[in-house]
């Protein structure tokens, strides 16, 4: 199990890499001068040249992809300084030092007169310190937003994570037991009105876009439930419960209807093995025999669907996040590449598909507790 | 034998249940999609918040980071310019304690600056500060060096600061602390405009160097409200500043939700839970027809939308200055109904236009009549002009960006045209590539707009038809006529307003005598608003993003119904 685990982790080194590279160069293939789309359409070419510049976009691609993953050493710039000469770290550090104890003219004089090339002013003065974003995602730094002047990427999309997180946990939740149960349900009864209600609603299900489903849901169901309608309430857990509520059930709802489907089929096939009717025959409670005998047994085809619709909710989560005004990272995303903000368009597909991947290897790995034999790799 | 059968009757009966629930539900959203009663609950919020909804995520509160209006939105209520507008749009001082004064040869302003004003941080604003916020817009990380650009020795510090060398600008001179002297370059009229924009605001220098680039994060200016709290792509939160150099704000907290879907928003709004929001697509009529009547506010916008011709275009029978092309020109704006596409259309949100200048701004010739739609002048223009019943015309792309009502107003068109025997193929694109196209001089025909940056004829006149300005930067007709440049020229050295605005109109004269483009309509702006809301009135410079830029914030006022004002 365990070296079965380590083949598995190795295995998704290299698709996060190639998914890096893929965005990458999608992103450098977008049309337009990222300088010049920050800096506006009649800005100066020599302004858009020195932004492109310090942000490290004049490199060729193949640098900046190095770059970017921090094979290439990080550096470090002083805002407005010289841009030929990169100020090593420590400079940087010092300088910040000066401004944060709001150093006198006389100690600047003094550090400017040790680092020729520099005047007082560019120490005193320069509004920004600026601190290249190319420290490299094996460092663990996924750099500098392009738009949002200041902010680190990490921070950008940091707290967006945790609410699509939270999103896409409540939706599966939502999911498995809508779509479980009645997957379960149409099984047991099948062939009955139950059965063909359910199947037929899962087929609404399928069909309806989260988009519209979200809409309806806070015309006619936010007011009488007494739900927020929109927006996310972090000042509280219940808040917080209160207004993921319906984007949960919304999102939810449609990934049910395929989980439904499926577990049906599933426990159709396992309801009609012969060991099942031993269960039956032994006596046991029906309870016991669809739960414990049918349904774990059925369970592996479902667990892969869940661990798959998981995908899907992210991707749903996008739509979700702008009908519910929820600040997930979806919206970042689709915000920064309206903004074409680089920086955060490559990290936040980075953290989605290393998310996505994680889930996938959990379903993986899951299958060992469902099924011995894949445990102990005979599967 | 007998088995308890319990557990799935129960999971049986529950999604009995939830069947039911769903087709209760269906039926109560087909009731609710035949109609009825629009429902808007009038509760103001009970600490007297300000709820607005924002359509994006500002993307910088940096004065010299702002180019949306979004920014310029919310930068207006946390920082104060120089000069400012009154409800008519004059220029008034705002932080200067009166109008500039100018010196003779008009190069020179002086401003005195008022007393007492403080920063949120408590400090007092000095004419320093005024030099280093302005010689800020000249450094690189600037997005709008444009608007320091007319003062003297402004273009070298641009240059410096590219050099990574000192921005400091010749032009600026403290005089005493309540005293700042600007010279320009030459002569420019519209100076003051320029000053008057949310780039030009006063910043403190100590916060800026302090936070460097998360200043734009954080930023701390002289308005009316502070910001305390901005959660990205969720909500900001602003609080009166009690140290406002015109009286505390009458309303404590502004809060602005991030709500990007326009179905949401009105949804909160009826719900009770925004003071506004801006009307979406369609549900003009409906409200007006509703008890709601009186939360609807419409009015103009100093932003006009008109389909120009390419002057320049070779082989296009449309472009060009001879006798035969401007007849053909002003024959088609005869055969356009601009009352169907402002009245039914866009339920009434654009006016007919007369000209180029907008209704609201100083300028505009209301007696001016317009082109009404008169298809036996039309007809009569195309014989003269050569082409009888459109024939020896080859049908002719009409580009536009697939924006909002674009489609619908280019299918109008195309009809409209059609009718007097002209084909027109619509051809649409994404914005990005649609600008480029045009700035290009691609296309031949093409839909496009302005919004005024400034409430002056000069904003759209310069930028729309002088000829230094072809391309990207506005002329996207290639307008070129020597005299309408001289006309423009004139008007910066002329300092007296009238005579100012006598060159403009005379420059207006001749460009409309040249037709180059189908005059459509100028646009107006629609947004709900809760009947408590008082002391809100937007002027043609307001659009409805974070509830406009220049209303005087700290007059507005909530005031539950049944309470004395």
């Amino acid at each position: 199990m365990l070296s079965y685990t380590l083949h598995r982790i190795i295995g998704v080194i290299p698709v996060i890499l190639l998914v890096t590279m893929l965005v990458f160069t999608l992103n450098a293939m977008i049309p337009g001068d990222p300088g010049r789309i920050r800096l506006g359409q009649r800005a100066d070419p020599n302004q858009v040249e020195a932004w492109n510049f310090k942000r490290g976009y004049s490199a060729p691609f193949f640098t900046q992809y190095l770059r970017y993953l921090g094979f290439a050493p990080a550096r470090v710039y002083l805002d407005d300084a010289d841009h030929h000469g990169p100020v090593d770290e420590s400079i940087y550090d010092e300088v910040r030092e000066l401004r944060v104890r709001g150093a006198t003219l006389e100690e600047y004089e003094a550090f400017a007169a040790q680092h020729p090339g520099y005047s007082v002013d560019t120490f005193r003065d320069q509004p920004l310190i600026y601190r290249s974003h190319f420290q490299g995602v094996l460092q663990g730094e996924l750099g500098e937003s392009d738009v949002k002047a200041g902010k680190r990427v990490i921070e950008v999309i940091g707290e967006a994570f945790f609410v699509t997180l939270r999103l896409a946990f409540g939706s599966i939740i939502v999911a498995i037991i809508l779509g479980v149960g009645a997957g379960i349900l149409s099984a047991v009864k099948s062939r009955t009105w139950i059965d063909y209600t359910s199947m037929v609603l899962a087929i609404i299900g399928v069909s309806m876009p989260v988009f519209w489903l979200g809409i309806l849901m806070i015309m006619f169901l936010a007011g009488p439930l007494g739900l927020p309608r929109s927006g996310f309430d972090d000042a509280s857990v219940f808040g917080m419960v209160r207004s993921l509520v319906l984007p949960c059930i919304a999102l939810g709802v449609i990934s049910s209807a395929t989980i439904a489907r499926l577990t049906r089929s599933a426990m159709l096939d396992v309801l009609s093995q012969d060991y099942v009717r031993t269960a039956k025959a032994k006596g046991l409670l029906p309870r016991v025999v669809v739960l414990r005998h049918a349904l774990r047994n059925a369970s592996i085809p479902i667990v892969t669907v869940v661990g798959n619709s998981f995908g899907y909710l992210l991707v749903g989560a996008v739509l979700t996040e702008s009908v519910f005004a929820l600040p997930g990272l979806g919206r970042t995303i689709v915000e920064s590449i309206a903004g074409r903000d680089r920086m955060v368009i490559t990290g936040g597909i980075l953290i989605m598909s290393v998310i996505f991947v994680t889930v996938n290897l959990l379903v993986d790995l899951s299958y060992g507790i469902f099924d011995p034999r894949v445990r102990h790799g005979r599967g | 034998m007998n088995m308890p059968r319990s557990a799935f009757d129960l999971l049986a009966k529950s999604l009995g249940a939830l069947l039911l629930g769903t087709t209760l539900l269906g039926s109560l959203i087909l009731s609710g999609c035949t109609g009825g009663e629009l429902g808007s609950k009038n509760t103001p919020d009970p600490n007297g918040t300000m709820r607005l909804a924002l359509l994006t995520n500002p993307p910088d509160l940096d004065p010299i980071l702002i180019s949306d209006t979004t920014s310029s939105g919310i930068a207006s209520k946390l920082f104060n310019t120089l000069v400012g507008y009154d409800a008519d749009l004059n220029l008034i001082p705002e932080l200067a304690e009166a109008m500039p004064s100018v010196s003779p040869d008009g190069k020179t302003y002086t401003f005195k600056l008022r007393k007492g004003v403080k920063f949120h941080n408590g400090r007092e604003v000095t004419a320093e500060d005024f030099k280093y916020s302005l010689e800020r817009l000249a450094s690189t990380s600037s997005k709008r060096p444009n608007v320091v650009k007319p003062i003297r020795g402004a273009v070298q510090a641009i240059e410096n600061g590219q050099k990574g060398g000192d921005t400091a600008i010749e032009g600026l001179r403290v005089v005493d602390t309540y005293t700042l002297e600007i010279s320009l370059e030459k002569p420019y009229y519209p100076f003051l405009f320029l000053l008057a924009m949310e780039n030009a605001s006063v910043v403190p220098k100590e916060v800026v160097a302090e936070r460097g680039s998360s200043f734009s994060r954080a930023p701390v200016g002289t308005g009316p409200y502070r910001l305390i709290e901005w959660k990205e792509n969720d909500r900001l939160r602003l609080e009166a500043f009690e140290g406002y150099y015109e009286g505390k704000a009458k309303v404590p907290v502004i809060t602005m939700r991030i709500i990007p879907e326009a179905l949401t928003r009105v949804e909160e709004y009826k719900a009770g839970n925004l003071e506004m929001v801006d009307v979406t697509q369609g549900m003009l009529p409906r409200w007006r027809g509703s008890a709601h009547a009186e939360d609807v506010r419409v009015y103009p916008q100093a932003s006009l939308l008109y389909y120009g011709f390419n002057l320049e275009k070779e082989g296009s029978p449309f472009a060009g200055y001879g006798e035969k092309a401007r007849k053909l020109r002003r024959a088609m704006n005869w055969a356009i109904d601009r009352e169907f596409i402002c009245e039914r259309i866009v339920d009434g949100r654009y006016t007919p236009a007369n000209g180029i200048v907008p209704p609201g701004l100083p300028g505009h010739k209301a007696s001016r009549p317009q082109y009404s739609r008169d298809l036996v002048k039309a007809n009569a223009l195309l014989v003269e002009a050569g082409y009888p019943l459109g024939k020896g015309l080859e049908s002719v792309d009409l580009w536009f960006n697939n924006q909002g009502d674009n489609a619908k107003i280019a299918q109008a068109v195309q009809q409209n045209i059609k009718e007097i025997g002209i084909t027109v193929e619509l051809k649409q694109l994404d914005w990005a590539a649609y600008i480029e196209a045009c700035d290009a001089g691609e296309p031949s025909f093409f839909r496009m707009g302005w919004v005024a940056d400034y409430p002056d004829p000069e904003n759209f006149l310069y930028f729309l038809f002088h000829s230094s300005n072809k391309g990207p930067n506005g002329n996207v007709t290639f307008y070129d006529r020597p005299e309408v440049d001289a006309l423009i020229d004139q008007s910066y050295l002329e300092t007296d307003a009238e005579k100012r605005l006598a060159l403009l109109q005379q420059a207006e004269e001749l460009i409309l005598a040249d037709v180059p483009w189908l005059f459509l309509a100028s646009t107006k702006e629609g947004m709900l608003v809760k009947p408590y809301v008082k002391n809100f009135n937007p002027t043609p410079m307001d659009d409805d993003s974070a509830g406009g830029s220049q209303i005087p914030w700290h007059e507005v006022q909530i005031v539950p119904t049944g309470e004395a004002q």
